[in-house]
C-alpha cells in the first residue's frame, strides 16, 4: 500500500513540475553547503587528528612557564627549562626517552638574501631521530639526515628551501645561519603543517656551541608502554618540582599529554564549525518552510481530489500518509541532489586550496554516514515541513472537499 | 451624412492548431459595423461566435484577412499597442462578468482608466458617475462576491464605459443571469444605445435576446450566413 | 497609476494570507541573519577604529619581525634602548617610548597563575606617550612614579577578582616571580579581559627581573604636528637599517603607521565578516527562490485575472509592473521583520558577550543606511525573484488567458 501511497506522490509532484522543482532547490542548496562544510570541517579535523596522531597519546611535552600564548612563544615565559631537567625526566620511572631540544629564532642568509626563521637543534643520535621520525618531523626528501657529531650541517624546512628566498636553494649549497657558514645536507618532506616546513634544523651539539644555549625550549618524553601515561605525568610533575625547588602549585613548567593537546585543537575546531554550520543551516530552515508553503498550495489545488479520494473510501490516515510522502520525497529529492553538489563543492574547495595555499589541510571528507544522514535527515525535514499541510487536507470534510470548485 | 464605419471585418480567416489537425474557427467573415448601431450576431455554438467577438474586440488577430478599427488596420499591430485600442476604444461585457475579486465594485471601474494613465481624481469621479448611470452607487465599495448577479453585470456594463470607447461589446451578456435580471440588464444596453448614441455588438444564441438589437447579423460555420 | 498597482499587490497578497506568511518567512529569516551580522561586523569595526582614534592618528609603531601579525614579546634582543634614543632623534619625531612583555608566574593570596606582566617606562614624557596610547586611565590610586621600583597597576578585571578569585585593591601585594610587588593603582576598564587581566610594572623592573638587558619589545613614537606620518616611518625604518648594518628588504623589525594598523585590522575583519555573511546570504537565495515559487502559483491562479486586466486594456508592461510590485512587497514585507528581528539577536548578542565573555567591543552597528539599505536590498530581492513569473504573466494570451477560468 505503501508503495502505491509513492507512485501517487511521485505522479503529484511530476505534475507540478516547475513548482517542485524550486521547492527542492531550496532544500538542495542548503544541504549542499552543509554538506559541504561538514566535509571540508571533518576532512580538517582528520588532517590535524593524523598530524598529532604520529605523535601518538604516550608523548609528553613539557614547556617553561604558563605556555598561556602558545607555541613558538619559548622567550616570552619567565619559566626557564635547564638541561639538568632532561636528566630528571629521563629517571623518571615509565619514561622510555626523552630529549629537549632547543629552539630559537636566527637570521638566515643565503645569496646576500636574509630572512629570520625558527631553529630547532635536537641531539643528533639515533635514538632521538628515530623519535622524531616517527612524530613525522625529519622525513628528508632530499639529500640526508645529519651525521652523528657533525658540526657545520643544517637541514631545511620544505618551503624555506623552496618558497622563501629568490632561489631554492638545494643540497649542497652553503647557507649562513647568524653569520656562522653552514652546508645544506638536506631538505625536509613537505609536511601536513606549515610549521615544520618553516624551520631549520642543526644538531643540539652545534647550537650550544655556536649560540652559547643549552637550555631546552622543550621537553619531549614518550612514555613506556607498560605504563599509564597519566600516572608517569604526575611523577614527572614531582620530579621537576624538586629539581626547580618549587611547591605544588607554583610550578614555572606545564606539561602536557599530546592527547590533552589534540583535544583542545579538536575543540577549538568544532567551535567554529559548529559556528559556521549554524549559519549555513538557516538556509535549510529556510527551504523547509518553502516545502510547507508548497504543500499548501498543494492542499488547496487538490482539495477536490482530497474530497473524491474521501469519497471512494480513504480514510483521514491514508490522506495524511499520502501529503507526508509526497513532502517527504520532495526533501529527500532535494537532499540527494544537495548531497551530488555538496560533494562537488567541497572536492573544488581542496583543490584550489592546494594549488592556492599549497597546505594538505582542507580535504574534503565524506564517510558514508554523512551521506546517508543527509538522505535521511532530508526526507524527515521534508516530511515535517509537510506535517501541517497534511494534516489540514487529511482532516478536510469530504462534502466541503467536494463541493470546492 | 452615411454613418461612419467603426469595425470593418473582411474575408477574416481564424484558424487554430490542435495538434495536428488545424480547425477553422472564422471561414472567411467579413462585416461592418456603423456607428451608433445595435446589432446583435447570432449564432448556434460552435459558429465562432467567440472567435469573432475576440477579433471584433482586438484580442487576437487574424490568420488571414483584415480588420479595420476606425479605418485603420489592426491585424498587424502588437500587443502593446492592441491594448492601447481595447482600453480606449472597445468596453467589454462578459457572459461571467469577469470582475476583479480583490477590488471593490468602485476599484473595478477604475481600473480600465488606471491603465490609461487618467489621474485619480478623475477616475473616482467618472466612476461614481458610472456607478449612479448603472444605479448603484450605494454599493461601491462592495466587493463583487457580495453583489448579486444582476449587479455585477452592471458593474460591469459601467466598466465597460469607464474609458467612453467607440464600441461596446457583450459576449451573452445575459448568458448567466435569470431571465428578469437579464432583461433588466438588456435595457441597460438599449437606454445606453438610445441616450447616448452608443456602439453595440452583441454575441448570443438566444433569438429572443438578439431580437432587441437594431439589426441582426448570422453566423454559421464561422461566416455570416442570410439567416439560420 | 503606480500607487494603484501597489493597492491591487497589496489585495493580492493579504488574499492568500498563509502563503504569503511563508514566503515572508523565507525572506526575513536569512534577511535576519545577515543583518545580525553586518551589524556586528561594522559594530567591532567601529570599536576597533575608536580605539584606534583615542590612540590618536599621529602615531607609529615600531616592532620585531617582519609583519604585523606576531605575537608580542615573543621576538627579543632585536630593538634596544638604543633603538629608542635613535628615534626620538629622528625628524619629525616629538617623542617615543618603549614597552616590554613577559609571561610570569603571578602570586597574590597563595593563588598563582601565569599572566601578562608589562614593562612600562616611568619616564614622564614616555609614560604620558603610552598612557595616551593605551588609553590608560587611573581609576584608584595613582601612576607609576620614576621612583618606583617594586610597584603595580593592574587592570580593572584583576581588581574585580577575575584573575584570582579575590579582589585586589591598593596596598594589596602581588608576588612576580616570587618578587613583592606593592599595587599603587587600578586601571579603568578598556573594554576586554586581554587588557584588562594585565599588570603593569616600571620598565626598569621588569627588565631587571626577567634579565631582559638593553632589550625593547616594542617602541610607539608620536609624530610632531603636521608631519607626514609616511615618510617619518620611512625614515626610521632607514636609522633603524643603517644602525643595525642591514639592507632594505632584509630587516628583521617593521613601522606601522595608525592607518596601516587600522588597515591591517579591517583587512582580517573583513575577510571574516564576508565569509560568514556569504554563508548566511545562501539563506536568502533560498528565500528568494521561495518567492519565485510563489509568484509562479500566483500566476498560475490568477491566469483569468490577467485575460481581464488585458481585455480592459492592461499592457504587457502593467502586467509585468503589478506581479514584480507584489513580489517586491513580499521581499521588503520580510525584509521589515527580518531587520527587527536582526536588531534584537545583535543586542541580545551584544549582552550575552559582555556579560559572559566580558567584551564591550561587540556593539551592533545599527545605522538608518543599514536599516534602508537592507529594506532597499529585500525589495530588490523580492522583484527579482518575481521577474521569470511576472514576464511568464505579462506575456500570456488575452484569449488563453480569459478561457483559463
Amino acid at each position: 500500500m505503501i508503495k502505491d501511497y509513492f507512485k501517487v506522490a511521485i505522479k503529484n509532484i511530476f505534475n507540478r513540475k516547475l513548482r517542485s522543482w524550486l521547492t527542492m532547490i531550496g532544500i538542495f542548496i542548503g544541504i549542499a553547503a552543509v554538506v559541504a562544510l561538514i566535509s571540508l570541517g571533518s576532512g580538517m579535523q582528520k588532517a590535524i587528528t593524523s598530524q598529532f596522531g604520529k605523535i601518538g597519546a604516550n608523548r609528553i611535552s613539557i614547556s617553561p612557564g604558563g605556555a598561556i600564548a602558545g607555541p613558538l612563544s619559548e622567550n616570552l615565559g619567565s619559566g626557564i627549562l635547564y638541561s639538568s631537567d632532561v636528566e630528571a625526566v629521563r629517571n623518571v620511572k615509565g619514561v622510555e626517552f626523552a630529549t629537549g631540544p632547543i629552539a630559537a629564532y636566527v637570521e638566515l642568509e643565503f645569496n646576500k638574501e636574509i630572512e629570520y626563521v625558527a631553529l630547532m637543534a635536537f641531539d643528533d643520535d639515533t635514538k632521538t631521530l628515530r623519535y622524531m621520525e616517527e612524530m613525522g618531523l625529519a622525513e628528508v626528501e632530499y639529500g640526508r639526515q645529519i651525521k652523528t657529531g657533525a658540526t657545520r650541517e643544517v637541514i631545511l624546512g620544505n618551503r624555506i628551501a623552496n618558497d622563501l628566498f629568490d632561489k631554492p636553494i638545494q643540497v649542497g649549497n652553503s647557507i649562513y645561519v647568524d653569520n656562522y657558514k653552514f652546508n645544506v645536507v638536506g631538505i625536509q618532506k613537505k609536511s601536513d603543517s606549515s610549521m615544520f616546513d618553516t624551520v631549520i634544523r642543526i644538531s643540539k651539539k652545534t647550537a650550544e656551541d655556536l649560540f652559547e644555549r643549552e637550555n631546552p625550549s622543550n621537553i619531549f618524553a614518550k612514555v613506556d608502554d607498560n605504563y599509564e601515561p597519566t600516572e608517569v605525568l604526575g611523577k614527572l610533575e614531582k620530579a621537576l618540582r624538586k629539581e626547580h625547588n618549587v611547591d605544588e602549585g607554583e610550578e614555572d613548567f606545564t606539561i602536557e599529554i599530546a592527547a590533552d593537546v589534540i583535544e583542545s585543537f579538536t575543540r577549538i575546531l568544532t567551535t567554529v564549525q559548529i559556528l559556521v554550520i549554524s549559519i549555513a543551516a538557516i538556509s535549510i530552515v529556510v527551504g523547509a518552510v518553502g516545502i510547507t508553503n508548497t504543500m499548501y498550495t498543494a492542499v488547496l489545488e487538490r482539495t477536490g481530489e482530497i474530497g473524491i479520494m474521501k469519497a471512494i473510501g480513504a480514510r483521514n490516515s491514508d490522506i495524511l500518509t499520502i501529503f507526508l510522502i509526497e513532502s517527504g520525497m520532495l526533501g529527500l529529492v532535494g537532499g540527494l541532489i544537495g548531497i551530488f553538489i555538496g560533494v562537488g563543492i567541497g572536492k573544488a574547495v581542496e583543490v584550489i586550496a592546494k594549488a592556492a595555499m599549497n597546505s594538505n589541510i582542507l580535504q574534503a571528507h565524506f564517510p558514508w554516514y554523512l551521506i546517508l544522514g543527509s538522505l535521511l535527515f532530508s526526507f524527515l525535514l521534508g516530511a515535517i515541513a509537510g506535517t501541517m499541510p497534511a494534516k489540514q487536507a487529511s482532516k478536510m470534510n469530504p462534502i466541503d472537499a467536494l463541493r470546492y470548485e | 451624412m452615411t454613418k461612419e464605419i467603426i469595425i470593418e471585418l473582411d474575408n477574416v480567416w481564424k484558424t487554430y492548431k490542435m495538434g495536428t489537425v488545424e480547425v477553422h474557427a472564422l471561414r472567411g467573415m467579413s462585416l461592418k459595423v456603423k456607428k451608433g448601431e445595435f446589432l446583435a450576431i447570432m449564432g448556434p455554438s460552435g459558429s465562432g461566435k467567440s472567435t469573432a467577438m475576440n477579433m471584433i474586440g482586438c484580442l487576437d488577430i487574424p490568420t488571414k484577412g483584415e480588420i479595420k478599427l476606425l479605418g485603420r488596420d489592426i491585424s498587424t499591430l502588437h500587443e502593446s499597442d492592441l491594448a492601447q485600442i481595447r482600453g480606449k476604444k472597445i468596453g467589454f461585457i462578459f457572459q461571467k462578468f469577469n470582475l476583479l475579486n480583490t477590488l471593490t465594485a468602485k476599484e473595478n471601474i477604475m481600473l480600465p482608466m488606471t491603465f490609461q494613465g487618467i489621474p485619480r481624481e478623475e477616475r473616482e469621479k467618472k466612476s461614481e458617475e458610472l456607478l449612479g448611470l448603472v444605479e448603484l452607487k450605494d454599493r461601491m465599495d462592495h466587493r463583487p462576491n457580495e453583489l448579486s448577479g444582476g449587479q455585477q453585470q452592471r458593474v460591469a456594463i459601467a466598466r465597460s464605459l469607464s474609458n467612453s470607447p467607440d464600441v461596446i461589446l457583450a459576449d451573452e451578456p445575459t448568458g448567466n443571469l435569470d431571465s428578469t435580471t437579464g432583461e433588466r440588464v438588456l435595457d441597460f444596453l438599449k437606454k445606453l444605445h438610445k441616450e447616448k448614441g452608443t456602439t453595440i455588438v452583441m454575441v448570443t444564441h438566444d433569438k429572443k435576446i438578439a431580437e432587441q438589437a437594431e439589426r441582426i447579423e448570422f453566423l454559421k460555420d464561422g461566416s455570416i450566413v442570410k439567416n439560420l | 497609476m503606480f500607487f494603484d498597482f501597489f493597492l491591487i499587490a497589496c489585495r493580492n497578497i493579504s488574499r492568500r494570507r498563509l502563503r504569503s506568511w511563508l514566503t515572508m518567512v523565507g525572506i526575513f529569516i536569512g534577511i535576519a541573519a545577515v543583518f545580525t551580522l553586518v551589524s556586528l561586523g561594522n559594530g567591532f569595526e567601529k570599536a576597533l577604529i575608536d580605539e584606534f582614534e583615542k590612540m590618536g592618528t599621529d602615531k607609529l609603531f615600531v616592532q620585531p619581525g617582519k609583519g604585523f601579525f606576531s605575537t608580542p614579546g615573543s621576538l627579543k634582543n632585536v630593538l634596544s634602548d638604543y633603538d629608542l634614543e635613535l628615534i626620538k632623534k629622528v625628524k619629525g619625531v616629538e617623542t617615543a617610548a618603549g614597552m616590554n612583555y613577559k609571561i610570569a608566574r603571578i602570586e597574590f593570596k597563595d593563588i598563582s597563575k601565569y599572566s601578562w606582566v608589562i614593562g612600562i617606562s616611568t619616564d614622564p614624557e614616555e609614560k604620558k606617550l603610552l598612557f595616551e596610547m593605551q588609553n590608560f586611565k587611573v581609576a584608584k590610586g595613582r601612576e607609576l612614579e620614576s621612583s618606583d621600583k617594586y610597584k603595580i597597576l593592574i587592570g580593572a578585571q584583576i581588581a574585580k577578582g577575575l584573575t584570582f578569585d579575590k579582589e585586589v585593591d591598593l596596598r594589596n601585594t602581588i608576588k612576580i616571580d616570587g618578587i613583592d610587588f606593592k599595587v599603587v593603582g587600578i586601571l579603568e576598564s578598556m573594554g576586554n579581559p586581554q587588557d584588562d587581566q594585565t599588570m603593569y610594572i616600571p620598565l626598569k623592573t621588569e627588565k631587571e627581573i626577567f634579565g631582559e638587558g638593553e632589550n625593547l619589545d616594542y617602541i610607539m613614537a608620536k609624530t610632531s604636528f603636521n608631519a607626514d606620518q609616511d615618510r617619518v616611518a620611512a625614515d626610521i625604518m632607514k636609522t633603524l637599517r643603517r644602525e643595525k648594518g642591514v639592507r632594505e628588504g632584509d630587516e628583521n623589525f617593521n613601522v606601522q603607521t595608525s592607518a596601516q594598523l587600522i588597515e591591517s585590522f579591517n583587512t582580517v575583519l573583513n575577510i571574516v565578516t564576508v565569509a560568514l555573511i556569504s554563508i548566511a546570504a545562501i539563506s536568502i537565495v533560498v528565500g528568494a527562490v521561495g518567492i519565485t515559487n510563489t509568484m509562479y502559483t500566483a500566476v498560475l491562479e490568477r491566469t483569468g485575472e490577467i485575460g481581464i486586466m488585458k481585455a480592459i486594456g492592461a499592457k504587457n508592461s502593467d502586467i509585468l509592473t503589478i506581479f514584480l510590485i507584489e513580489s517586491g512587497i513580499l521581499g521588503m514585507m520580510g525584509g521589515l521583520i527580518g531587520v527587527l528581528i536582526g536588531v534584537g539577536i545583535g543586542k541580545l548578542v551584544e549582552v550575552i558577550v559582555k556579560t559572559a565573555l566580558l567584551i564591550d567591543y561587540i556593539t551592533p552597528e545599527i545605522t538608518v543606511g543599514l536599516i534602508l539599505g537592507s529594506l532597499a536590498f529585500a525589495f530588490v530581492i523580492g522583484a527579482v525573484s518575481g521577474t521569470m513569473p511576472a514576464r511568464q504573466a505579462s506575456k500570456m494570451h488575452p484569449v488563453n488567458a480569459l478561457r483559463s477560468k
